[in-house]
């Protein structure tokens, strides 16, 4: 409610105000909201603004310079000194672009990780009877704190990059690393897509502003409706997992999956309606990634600015590096030319999904949960040209058939199924322990005869989020078959749209689940 | 300049449009869904129907209005009671009840109910809207809407049709619009709000008929006292309750209703509760009267008094009526002198209580065993006997005589269905039983 009340007047504010003054509403609104959500840890966001400002400013000069520099000189000066002077500079750069990394992931990893790092040396020392223990510091989150670093850090390597100029003023980068819609949880943007559109001014249009509001009205009911629903049987049976044998743990799961989805999904539709209520368009971070035929085909279409920005900011930086290449030389040499190509490949996937699985957070659950995905990306990489093969031998086997695509989505649902368990219990013996008695019993009856019913999650609530995700599902069938939901709904009749906006909107005032009893955004930890 | 005007003027219409379309779902809504067996609607029309002083008034939730039965007190001693309850009324809803109260009648003697749980933070914020629906506009009504209701909640307590999302999907709602047309309903007759056994039986007093089977109370699931859960706002409203009396010259005591033993022992910590509501009422000179522990001499709790572990039913809130009738005597005679009712302390009354007040089964994780635990006095050791009875056999047989051991071995009966029954008592007692349980089991 708070949220919506603070909405309506940002809304009216950048309207009514005069064009140069929109961005600098959306400042003030973007702080504001920062410092009602917790004003103590502001300044974290406000030393990441600075720091990378001022080095994304240096990063400038240095580009200038060097450009300067060769524009004065002549080309024969240029033969003889060009390779050196651009490793002068590149070493200069870089030497920034290493102090603005340090400096914000360090902050970063002081603030998320230096406890779990902590716990861990200790735990070492103890095992080594070392009489000597660090002490463990622990910080208040501040909120979306990983989100954006990331967004800060893909910046300053894109000036390092030299892809676009340094924003030459604070306050318009404090907007782009503070824009409240995706302070909480993403998506992870880019300033060459993002910034400009935050700093120009834009007039209300009605046909923008009311597809902003129906994704904010589908993404609340993705959250209140269907997450916070399944999050209700999640929080009951997983803490008690040992008393729901069987079925119990797995609907829990499959609860999870949807409730993990539907949360951070329909935040994200949320912030995406905000933006666009505002004359901004910010970029997806899913695709429906229940309907990838694929464990890599998956995280293409989930979480995708995070994906981006490892793919951009840390595969191809590892890839290309003097190390990589080695490698990749030492395996050609010694494991042949297919092998040899692989290799690195493959232990940049492991790279960057252990980069991916820390980034969930400070716990060795998340670090496997990384691991197991990037592990299954590798085996994905290494059966391929074997199955391309049996193709060809067999060309009866068709993955061009419903019947494979089908196969191949419970494939990847069933995958991602096992990866849940690491991000769900506490620590990795209890994720095997609770696979293991997951397995232990089929009853799968037990939703029906009210064995849950001691969760709170009884036949009413089951039939809400059977209804539910029924319509979630519906909806994105709608839209992997490529139609475009929101101008699909322009083009109806009145009574039509009217019609599904109030089935919508009673759906989420009479059905909706009270946040207080999960909890906020679940990727809001993050 | 002229089109813009236009788009902002259409806009604007079909804005007002979707409002007030919403606003006519919505009351076509409230009519379904709102239920129609409303007591609070019903109590608070006979509040405003009279202007008659009320001599003792008496503010509470579910536990006050179907513990005192007010007709029964009026009869008694010839006065005219009435009961403000209504259902999870936290201490806001309360003040604001008792304002309500005051615009149309005075109040003599204010009976204030201090459970646990209407101390606590998190009461219930919903309890505001079933009032808010029937009270009548007023400043009040303003006041207690941004005074009682979180701001969270201000669009769903606004608007009736969204409170009762669970009726929607139950099928009470199919009979709501018929009640609601009819001429009883609008005539407010009691009889609309009948239930088999629950019904409105006037002056706020809800009957209830239901009743624990004889010393079968079973598991008692009652919260710990947990002091830290105390609200400074609850708190707040206890001293606006007491003010408010004060200035309109009411007298005000606060009590609570007898709970089973069962319930008292299984909260575990009662005692502390009970001090930490005297010393909080002692800075405001009010006197607290506790009547869970209230002396057997004077009101026996029996399980069959009691609907559920915490309400009396209509039985029991006569008899213990039948007593305050004599305590309220007694407190406006100024003859009343509290020991001859009260126990001073919980551990008084669990030592005198020498007797097993509760039993329940479990079975074991091995599904080897059964086992009986139990609730009882703190002088006494509890003793279990266990029978069993198989399908199509008339009485139980006994399976292991009474000792102390509170696990039975059922797997070394034959293969099939049972009931099993767990007896108790404290040892050295020459009853059959003080109390029982039983539950279907299968021996695989």
């Amino acid at each position: 409610m708070n949220f919506y009340v603070f909405l309506a007047a940002t809304f009216a504010a950048y309207y009514l105000f005069p064009p140069r003054y929109k961005w600098r509403v959306l400042l003030a609104g973007s702080y504001l909201f920062y410092a009602l959500a917790d004003f103590r840890v502001m300044y974290c966001i406000v030393f990441t603004t600075i720091t990378v400002f001022y080095t994304g400013r240096m990063l400038d000069k240095v580009h200038k310079k060097q450009a300067l520099l060769f524009s004065q000189k002549d080309a024969q000066w240029l033969k003889e000194n060009r390779k050196e002077c651009i490793a002068r500079f590149t070493r200069e750069r870089r030497r920034i672009l290493l102090a603005a990394l340090l400096l914000n992931f360090g902050i970063l990893a002081l603030i998320k990780y230096s406890g779990f790092v902590s716990i861990n040396i200790n735990l070492l020392l103890g095992a080594f009877s070392v009489p000597f223990q660090i002490p463990t510091l622990h910080f208040l989150l501040p909120l979306g704190i990983s989100f954006y670093t990331f967004q800060s850090m893909g910046y300053i390597m894109d000036v390092y990059r030299g892809k676009y100029p340094a924003d030459d003023n604070l306050f318009k980068f404090a907007l782009f690393v503070s824009f409240f819609p995706q302070i909480i949880q993403g998506p992870i943007s880019r300033h060459d897509q993002l910034a400009k559109q935050l700093y120009e001014p834009h007039s209300f249009d009605y046909t923008q502003f009311k597809h902003g509001i129906e994704l904010i009205v589908w993404g609340t009911f993705k959250k209140a409706v269907i997450a916070d629903r399944a999050a209700q049987l999640v929080v009951a049976v997983i803490p008690n997992y040992e008393r729901y044998p069987g079925f119990g743990i797995v609907y829990a799961i499959i609860a999870s999956m949807l409730q993990v989805y539907t949360d951070f999904s329909g935040g994200i539709d949320i912030s995406r309606g905000v933006a666009q209520c505002l004359g901004i368009d910010m970029v997806e971070n899913f695709r429906r990634p229940y309907f990838a035929t694929s464990v890599s085909d998956y995280w293409r279409r989930w979480h995708i600015t995070l994906g981006a920005w490892m793919k951009d900011y840390l595969l191809y930086p590892v890839s290309l590096s003097r190390a990589f290449s080695r490698l990749g030389k030492f395996s050609r040499k010694h494991f042949g030319n297919y092998l040899g190509k692989l290799i690195p490949a493959c232990l940049g996937m492991v790279i960057v999904f252990l980069a991916v699985g820390i980034w969930h957070g400070a716990n060795w659950k998340y670090i496997i949960y990384g691991l197991y995905y990037g592990f299954l990306i590798v085996a994905g990489l290494l059966m391929e040209p074997p199955l391309q093969r049996l193709r060809k031998k067999h060309p009866s086997i068709s993955t061009d058939k419903p019947f494979w695509h089908v196969f191949a989505i419970l494939r990847t649902v069933f995958l991602v199924y096992i990866g849940k368990f690491f991000s769900i219990a506490d620590n990795v013996p209890e994720a095997i322990s609770m696979m293991k008695l997951s397995f232990s019993k089929f009853n799968p009856q037990i939703l029906f005869t009210g064995y849950l019913a001691d969760t709170g999650f009884n036949k009413y609530q089951l039939f809400l989020l059977c209804v539910s995700g029924l319509c979630l599902f519906c909806v994105s069938f709608l839209q992997e078959k490529g139609v475009k939901i929101r101008v699909a709904l322009d083009e109806r009749h009145l009574v039509v749209r009217w019609g599904v906006y109030y089935i919508f909107l009673f759906g989420i005032l009479l059905f909706s689940v009270s946040s207080s009893m999960t909890g906020g955004f679940f990727y809001a930890q993050f | 300049m002229h089109n813009s005007k236009n788009t902002t003027r259409r806009i604007f219409i079909k804005i007002l449009c979707f409002s007030v379309v919403f606003l006519l779902l919505q009351s076509v809504l409230a009519f379904v869904a709102v239920p129609a067996r409303s007591y609070s609607r019903l109590m608070l029309h006979e509040l405003y129907s009279s202007s008659e002083p009320i001599d003792i008034g008496f503010l509470g939730a579910s536990r006050f209005f179907r513990g005192v039965n007010t007709k029964e007190i009026d009869e008694q001693l010839g006065i005219n009671s009435f009961d403000l309850g209504s259902s999870n009324q936290s201490l806001a809803d309360a003040y604001y009840l008792l304002r309500e109260t005051y615009r149309y009648r005075p109040v003599k003697l204010l009976v204030l109910d201090l459970s646990a749980n209407r101390l606590y933070a998190d009461a219930s914020n919903f309890s505001a809207a079933i009032v808010l629906d029937y009270m009548k506009f007023s400043k009040n009504k303003a006041a207690y809407f941004f005074g009682a209701v979180d701001y969270e909640d201000y669009f769903k307590t606004l608007l009736p049709g969204l409170h009762y999302n669970n009726e929607l999907l139950s099928t009470t709602w199919l009979s709501n619009a018929p009640i609601k047309l009819s001429r009883a309903y609008r005539e407010y007759s009691p009889e609309v709000a009948r239930y088999p056994e629950t019904w409105y039986s006037g002056k706020g007093y809800i009957s209830v008929s239901t009743a624990y089977k004889d010393r079968n109370i079973g598991k008692v699931n009652v919260a710990k006292w947990e002091p830290e859960r105390v609200s400074k706002e609850s708190l707040a409203y206890v001293e606006k309750i007491i003010g408010l009396c004060r200035t309109n010259g009411t007298d005000v005591i606060c009590m609570s209703v007898p709970t089973p033993m069962a319930s008292f022992g299984s909260m575990g910590n009662y005692q502390e509760y009970f001090d930490y509501i005297k010393i909080f009422l002692e800075q405001y000179d009010v006197p607290y009267y506790n009547f869970t522990l209230v002396k057997p001499s004077v009101f026996l709790c029996k399980e069959t008094n009691f609907t559920d572990p915490m309400h009396l039913n209509v039985e029991g809130a006569l008899s213990f009526t039948n007593k305050l009738a004599g305590f309220f005597r007694e407190y406006q005679a100024g003859t009343l002198n509290p020991e001859d009712y009260f126990y001073d302390s919980c551990d008084e009354m669990l030592r005198d209580g020498a007797y097993v007040y509760s039993v329940w089964m479990e079975p074991q994780r091995n599904q080897n065993e059964l086992t009986a635990y139990s609730y009882y006095g703190t002088t006494v050791t509890p003793e279990y006997a266990f029978y069993y009875k198989k399908a199509g056999m008339d009485d139980f047989v006994l399976y292991r005589d009474y000792n102390e051991n509170h696990n039975a071995e059922v797997s070394l009966l034959d293969p099939g269905e049972y009931i099993i029954r767990a007896e108790t008592r404290a040892v050295g007692s020459s009853v059959d039983y003080d109390q029982y349980d039983e539950i279907t089991y299968t021996v695989k």
